[in-house]
Parts: structure tokens; C-alpha cells; sequence
């Protein structure tokens, strides 16, 4: 087939793809309707024109170098259409050559590729942005990825990116380029409104906004002479909305000339901002976990800390320290009821660089007659967060007859610039004890409802463990109480029973020597004989209270020296066999020859003797056993028996003071038997051990390290 | 028949009340002192006793102090001081010719005395 030129002209003209004819002096000849069409100028328009003329000067430079070499070849290329959009294309360019082979011009056929292209690029910058995210890289960053493609795709754009702030009444700057920093800042946490700008009425009407020229728009009267400062002339404004629909901030573009946007540029800023949105709104979510996992986290610490001791002063002063430290805080106190009654500020830590405003603030007197902040808190029992208003402040300060809070406390306040805290009264079964108070100077950081509800609970943590100090302290006052009257009872009463004692014995020799006529002695004596055994029993007590008085003051110290062990062991059983015979108890004992070792004599007698006599009264009379021996250098001693034993729950009752396993209705002594024999094992760094049944009988095992 | 002299420094009266009464019993004559600083008046007023019997926490003097200021003078570091403590290994370290441990045995009060006492030259 042969096709007529009429009929190739009609091809040519109607192709889809561009068509582009050049003489040999790279001047236009021809184009087809598609590049026409692509470019968006009349055909008339391009004749006589090179095709650098339509790009980016750096840009045709290459391309003309790659023409002069007049190979076939494929190139990417970039031409600026007459509404200044850019147009990727794939140009293939051909030498025409004449009959003779001389080169009489180029032809250039012109794929549109900028769908494909613009497409790709914000699937890139897409990708970037999660793999931002995804990677933990902030906010800004990843809405940068958004701002480097569009100014990438569309000609002389200063992309930014605002952001609604807590409220949904602020924007923000999240993220922006080119954008000059001073309209940012000027611009920062503006109020949105029907008539703010363009960005502020986009978040407001939730609708994109085009403010083609600035100049004539009525939406930029408030903010015409800061456009113009910076040489603002247009700009194309489109909410990011989340998913429920709710504004996330506003993607905005200028221009340095009055502009509206093409369809297909709208058709970008709608790509861009759905991508935003869905960053924003990922970044929130990542926001808001992370956040939770760091209030849990602060309470979790805060809690371990007061749970560090009972000593709750000092506790206290870590947690304001740590609010700060975690960041929640700029400057945070607790102040406590002291023993007059006044509120006096405890513990305070600050950011290092307000040390100095802070200090003032320390064993500052808090005037429950105001009505601000933590007196408020602490006079109404109520937990709640404020915006500080600085004027209300200033006023404050500059009337001081009012009633109002100490000046200094005021000034301080002043000083800091704060803009936002947190009061809470720390309350101990409905009585305020004091208060926490947090607060922040950080324009954007303003406390909200979730905020509070983290320092309720870290209040409460605090105020139980005042609670707990103090029942810890009464219980430790009663217990002091009782090692005091313990302590004086028995050093007060040592004394007359000393003279008691010799009295009694002087009496008794005089007996003995036969100083009295026969007919008295004959009465005397039982009188005197029975009253022996009673201060024997009487002097043995108080040595016993002596010797709890000395381990409630840790005095218990141990006369270590080398000795033989078998024989002070028997001199203790024989000494003890008596008692064990008028109870009709029989006494089994092994005790190994030849044991030696270093030990407090006195002492080791007292845990033997503790220890038989406790089986002895609680043996039932059936047998008690008793063995000594040396294992690896240490003297183990076991003495069991089989009488009533006692449950396992009371097994470690039984070494604490005054306690006894069973009723003492029916058994005699203080109770503290056991208690001083561990205290004596546990001073030799021994271990005392206990297994009994109920009603099968007790055995108790002593191992106490011995030198040689 | 000479007269045998104890000197009993004890600040609790009714303790030095007893000793007195026992020591009487055994036959000896006894002067006392409540403390340590009394105790060295009582020496410098008398003639020397055969022996010294010594508490050793007490006010104003202690058995401690008693026997430092006691070896400034010559004439009575040569009489028998036996201590009553009920702290065994402080007696021990205190210069001192016997001690015997409270809670005080009138028995073993009586033996320290009969044994150490020391009738003067």
C-alpha cells in the first residue's frame, strides 16, 4: 500500500504522540497538534523557536549537547508549559538527512509522560515518608518527602505543611522548604477563621481554597502586608482531613507570581494531601502509643521510687525530679503540711537552665486564702489543670493588698513564663497533706484532661506512701514505747533486786552460822529457803528484759574466745538436768568429744538453755533429745522433742518478740526466749531453723559458724 | 586485835547499805564513799584500808577515773581493788587486783574479799 501525502500529513497532524520538526539550525519547522496541545501553546507560537526555549535553561544545555551529536537516541525530558506545569516526556530524535545525505534537520517524536511521572513521584515520596515513620523519624521529616516531591513537580512552589494544634483551633508548622522562615513564624498559631488566609480558611471551611492573587483576595486582608513583605502573590490552600473527617492541618502552596492552579495540579494537591493526611494521622497514633507507654512508665517509676523506702521525705523529693526528667515538666513541686500546720514546698526540680528562678521557690509558705493554682487545689480538695494567664498575674503582683499569694511566689511564676499546669491536693483518708504541681512553659505543651489524670494517679501514689510512713512511724513509736519501758523497767529493777538478793543471802548465812536462837532458826529457814528459788526466778526475768532491752538498742555484742565447746555444753545440760528431773522429763544427749572452737561461752549457754527449757515446757514430758557435733566448721545443735509442736503458719511467729506459738494461758514466761535466741545465733552469724507438726512435737537446728 | 578496813565506793545507797551489813558480818569495818572523787576524800582523811571495793559507773567520778587519779598516789596504789561491774570485760581491762561480775553472789562477793584483802604495813 502507498500512502498519499495527504493522507501521511493526516497522520502526522493527528498522532497522539507529539511530532516535532527542526531545520538544521535547531529553529522550529513544525509540530503536530499533540504537542500543541501538551504544551498548551498555539502551533504559530513554536515556529522559529528551539526547543530550549520551552525547558529549563540548565536543563536544555544537556539535551542540546546530546542532539549535537545527532545519534538516535531516547531522552527524558522537562518542557514548561505555558500555564508553567511541567510536562515529562520522552523525546526520540532522528537526523533528517536529504537525498544526498546531508543533514537537513531533526525530528523529534514526543512521548507525554507526565501522568506516568507525577504519579511515580508521589508514590516515592509515599514510600519515603513511611519508611520514615517506620523507621521512628519525626513528623517534619516525613512531611518534608511530601514538600521535596511537589516542589519537585510543579514550577516554583513553596510548599508547607500546617497542623491543627490540641484545640483544633490553631495552626501550626509541621513541615515546610522554601517557605521563608519569618512569614512562618509570623503566621505561627494563628487562629483559624471564614476569612483566615488562605490556609486558615481552608481548615475552617474544610474545603481547598485557591487564593490566586493575594492582592485583590478578601480571605488575605488580615494578612496582605506580611504576604507582600515576603513577595507572596498566590496561594493554593487544601485541608488534610483524617479519616472521620476531622481537620489535621493544611497543605498550602505560594507562588512568587498570581497563579491558579491547572486541572492536573489540582489533581496533585489532592494526592499530596491524602498523603499527608495519612502520615499525620499514622504519626498521631505512633504519638499517642508512644506517649501512653511513657505516662505508664512514669507512673510504673514514680511508683517504684516511693516504694524504695519507707522514709517518705526522702522518697518525695525524687518525684518531682523525675516529672522533670521525663519531660512532662518544665518545673514541678510537692509541698506538705508541716507539723504547725503551714504549707511549705518540699521537693522542687526544674529544666537546669531555671535553677535560679526556682530558687526562691524552695521552703516557700503556701497561703491557703488565694484562690490560685495549688492553694485553690489544696483548699477545695479538687485536682485541675489551667492555662496560665499572665495578665491575671502581672495584675496579681502589682496589687499585693488583695489577699493574693506571696509576691515572690508570684514574681517566680512570672518569671518562669508559664503557660499551662497541673494542680493536685495529696489527700491521706479525706485530710489534705499537701500538694503536687506541675507545670510547663513550652508554648505547645498545654495540659489537657489525659495529662491530669497521670498526676491524680501519681499524687495518689505519693500520698499513700505518706499514709504508709506515718502508720509505719506510729507502729515504730509503739514499738520504741514498749523497748523503753522494756529498758527502764529492768535497769530500775535490777538495782533493789540486787540488794534484795544479798539481803536474803546474808540472812541465810547468818542462818547457816547459827546466829539466831534454835527455836527462830527453826522458823526462819523455809521462810528463807523458799524465798531463794523466788528471786532466783525473779533475777533470771530481768535479765532476760535486760537482754531484750540491749537487742531492741542492737547492743547485743558477743565476748568471742576460744574455748571448749563439749565442756561448756555439759556444764549448761548439767546445770539444767535438774529442771528436767523435777519435771520427770527424760533428757537424751550426744554431744561429740574433744569440740573446740571460738564462741561467746555465756552466750552459747543461753541458746542451749532457751532451747531445752522451751522443749521442756512444751515436751509433754515424753523424751527430750539433744545433740552437739561439729560439721565443716560449724557446731550444730539440735534439740527436738515430741510434744505439742505448733502449725506451720506460726513457724516464723515464734522468733519475734512476746510472741509464742500457743495461748499463754497455759504456759509461764515473757515470750522472748526464742526471740533472744535467734538474736543470739543471727550475732554468731548463725542460722536457726524450725520444723514442727501440731501434736507430733519440735525440733530446732542451731548451726553457728566456729573459728579454730 | 587490829581492825580490818574496807573502803566501799558504790553510788546506789541501799546496795552500799548491804555490803556494809555483809562485810560487818565477816568482820570487817567498813567506810564508804558515793563515788570515785568521795572515795579518794575518804582515803586522805583515814588511814589506809586493807582493801577497796569499787563500782565502776558512777556520777560525778567513775571506777575508771577512781583508779587513774589512785596510781598518782604512791601511798595508796598498794591496796587491793576489787571491782563490781556487770560488765565482765570492761573489769577486765581496768587495773585491778580481782572483780566479781553483778548480779552480785554474796558468796562469791565474801571469797573475792577474804582472798585479796590485805592488812596494812
Amino acid at each position: 500500500m502507498k500512502l498519499d501525502s495527504d493522507l501521511s500529513n493526516q497522520l502526522i497532524e493527528n498522532s497522539s504522540e507529539g511530532i516535532w520538526v527542526l531545520d538544521k539550525n535547531a529553529k522550529t519547522v513544525y509540530v503536530n497538534r499533540a504537542i500543541s496541545e501538551m504544551l498548551g501553546y498555539p502551533r504559530e507560537a513554536f515556529i522559529g523557536k528551539e526547543l530550549s526555549a520551552f525547558m529549563n535553561p540548565s536543563e536544555a544545555e544537556v539535551l542540546k549537547k546530546k542532539l549535537l551529536l545527532r545519534k538516535d537516541e531516547k531522552n527524558d525530558v522537562k518542557f514548561i508549559a505555558a500555564d508553567k506545569s511541567y510536562v515529562w516526556a520522552l523525546a526520540s530524535c532522528s537526523p533528517l538527512c536529504d537525498e544526498s545525505g546531508e543533514y537537513v534537520g531533526a525530528v523529534g517524536l514526543i512521548s507525554d509522560l507526565s501522568e506516568r511521572r507525577k504519579n511515580e513521584t508521589i508514590l516515592s515520596a509515599q514510600k519515603n515518608v513511611f519508611e520514615i515513620l517506620v523507621r521512628g523519624g519525626n513528623l517534619t521529616e516525613a512531611l518534608n518527602q511530601l514538600l521535596i516531591s511537589i516542589e519537585s513537580l510543579i514550577d516554583g512552589v513553596l510548599a508547607s505543611i500546617l497542623l491543627m494544634d490540641e484545640e483544633g483551633k490553631h495552626l501550626i508548622t509541621g513541615a515546610s522548604l522554601h517557605l521563608p522562615t519569618g512569614f512562618s513564624e509570623a503566621i505561627y498559631e494563628e487562629l483559624i477563621g471564614p476569612e483566615a488566609g488562605s490556609c486558615g480558611t481552608a481548615a475552617y471551611t474544610k474545603k481547598i481554597v485557591i487564593s490566586s492573587d493575594i492582592s485583590t483576595d478578601p480571605l488575605w486582608i488580615k494578612y496582605r502586608h506580611l504576604a507582600e513583605k515576603f513577595d507572596l502573590k498566590a496561594c493554593w490552600s487544601s485541608p488534610i482531613l483524617s479519616g472521620e473527617g476531622k481537620v489535621l492541618g493544611t497543605f498550602a502552596m505560594y507562588f512568587k507570581e498570581a497563579r491558579r492552579p491547572t486541572s492536573a495540579e489540582l489533581e496533585l494537591v489532592k494526592n499530596i494531601t491524602s498523603a499527608a493526611a495519612l502520615s499525620i494521622e499514622h504519626i498521631h497514633l505512633y504519638e499517642s502509643v508512644k506517649k501512653h507507654n511513657e505516662e505508664m512508665n512514669l507512673i510504673a517509676e514514680a511508683r517504684l521510687i516511693l516504694a524504695h523506702t519507707i522514709e517518705y521525705e526522702e522518697v518525695l523529693n525524687h518525684i518531682p525530679e523525675l516529672i522533670v526528667s521525663k519531660g512532662f515538666s518544665d518545673w514541678a513541686f510537692i509541698c506538705l503540711k508541716s507539723d504547725d500546720g503551714v504549707f511549705r514546698t518540699k521537693s522542687i526540680s526544674a529544666r537546669s537552665e531555671l535553677d535560679d528562678i526556682i530558687k526562691p521557690m524552695q521552703h516557700l509558705e503556701f497561703d491557703l486564702s488565694s484562690n490560685m493554682g495549688l492553694s485553690k487545689a489544696m483548699k477545695e480538695h479538687i485536682a485541675f489543670y489551667e492555662d496560665q494567664d499572665m495578665t491575671t498575674m502581672r495584675r496579681l503582683l502589682a496589687d499585693r493588698n488583695d489577699g493574693a499569694p506571696n509576691p515572690k511566689h508570684i514574681q517566680a511564676l512570672l518569671d518562669l513564663d508559664l503557660k499551662s499546669y497541673i494542680a493536685v491536693p495529696l489527700e491521706v483518708r479525706g485530710e489534705v497533706v499537701g500538694g503536687l504541681m506541675v507545670s510547663s512553659n513550652k508554648p505547645g505543651r498545654k495540659y489537657r484532661n489525659h495529662d491530669l489524670k497521670l498526676m491524680i494517679e501519681i499524687g495518689r501514689s505519693c500520698a499513700n506512701a505518706i499514709d504508709n510512713a506515718a502508720l509505719y512511724r506510729e507502729s515504730k513509736k509503739s514499738v520504741q514505747a514498749r523497748e523503753d519501758f522494756i529498758s527502764i523497767a529492768s535497769h530500775e529493777l535490777r538495782t533493789p533486786l540486787t540488794s534484795l538478793k544479798m539481803r536474803v543471802d546474808l540472812l541465810s548465812m547468818m542462818i547457816e552460822k547459827g546466829k539466831f536462837p534454835p527455836e527462830v532458826m527453826q522458823k526462819l529457814t523455809p521462810v528463807v529457803s523458799e524465798i531463794q528459788p523466788d528471786i532466783q526466778k525473779f533475777a533470771k526475768l530481768i535479765e532476760t528484759l535486760l537482754d531484750i532491752s540491749k537487742l531492741g538498742a542492737k547492743q547485743l555484742s558477743l565476748n568471742l574466745e576460744l574455748c571448749d565447746l563439749t565442756k561448756v555444753i555439759h556444764d549448761e545440760i548439767s546445770r539444767l538436768k535438774s529442771e528436767f528431773d523435777l519435771y520427770q522429763t527424760p533428757l537424751i544427749c550426744e554431744v561429740q568429744e574433744k569440740m573446740s572452737g571460738d564462741s561467746d561461752q555465756v552466750r552459747l549457754q543461753q541458746v542451749i538453755a532457751n532451747l531445752l527449757l522451751n522443749a521442756l515446757k512444751f515436751g509433754n514430758r515424753k523424751p527430750v533429745t539433744f545433740k552437739a557435733f561439729i560439721q565443716n566448721g560449724t557446731l550444730m545443735m539440735e534439740v527436738k522433742d515430741q510434744g505439742i509442736g505448733f502449725s506451720p503458719q506460726d513457724a516464723e511467729r515464734i522468733f519475734k518478740p512476746f510472741e509464742r506459738a500457743v495461748s499463754d494461758k497455759h504456759f509461764g514466761g515473757l515470750g522472748l526466749g526464742l526471740y533472744i535466741t535467734k538474736q543470739i545465733v543471727d550475732a554468731h552469724r548463725g542460722a536457726i531453723n524450725v520444723e514442727s507438726s501440731l501434736g507430733k512435737g519440735t525440733s530446732f537446728i542451731v548451726k553457728i559458724p566456729i573459728k579454730h | 586485835m587490829e581492825t580490818k578496813t574496807i573502803l566501799v565506793i558504790e553510788d546506789d545507797a541501799n546496795i552500799r547499805d548491804v555490803l556494809k551489813l555483809a562485810l560487818n558480818f565477816e568482820g570487817y569495818e567498813v567506810l564508804s564513799a558515793k563515788n570515785g572523787k568521795e572515795g579518794l576524800e575518804v582515803l586522805e582523811n583515814n588511814s589506809a584500808p586493807g582493801l577497796i571495793l569499787l563500782d565502776l559507773m558512777m556520777p560525778i567520778m567513775n571506777g575508771w577515773e577512781f583508779v587513774e587519779a589512785l596510781k598518782n598516789r604512791n601511798i595508796f596504789n598498794k591496796i587491793p581493788i576489787v571491782v563490781v561491774s556487770a560488765y565482765s570485760e570492761r573489769a577486765k581491762v581496768i587495773d585491778c587486783t580481782d572483780f566479781v561480775v553483778k548480779p552480785l553472789e554474796l558468796e562469791v562477793l565474801l571469797n573475792a574479799v577474804n582472798k585479796n584483802f590485805k592488812v596494812a604495813i
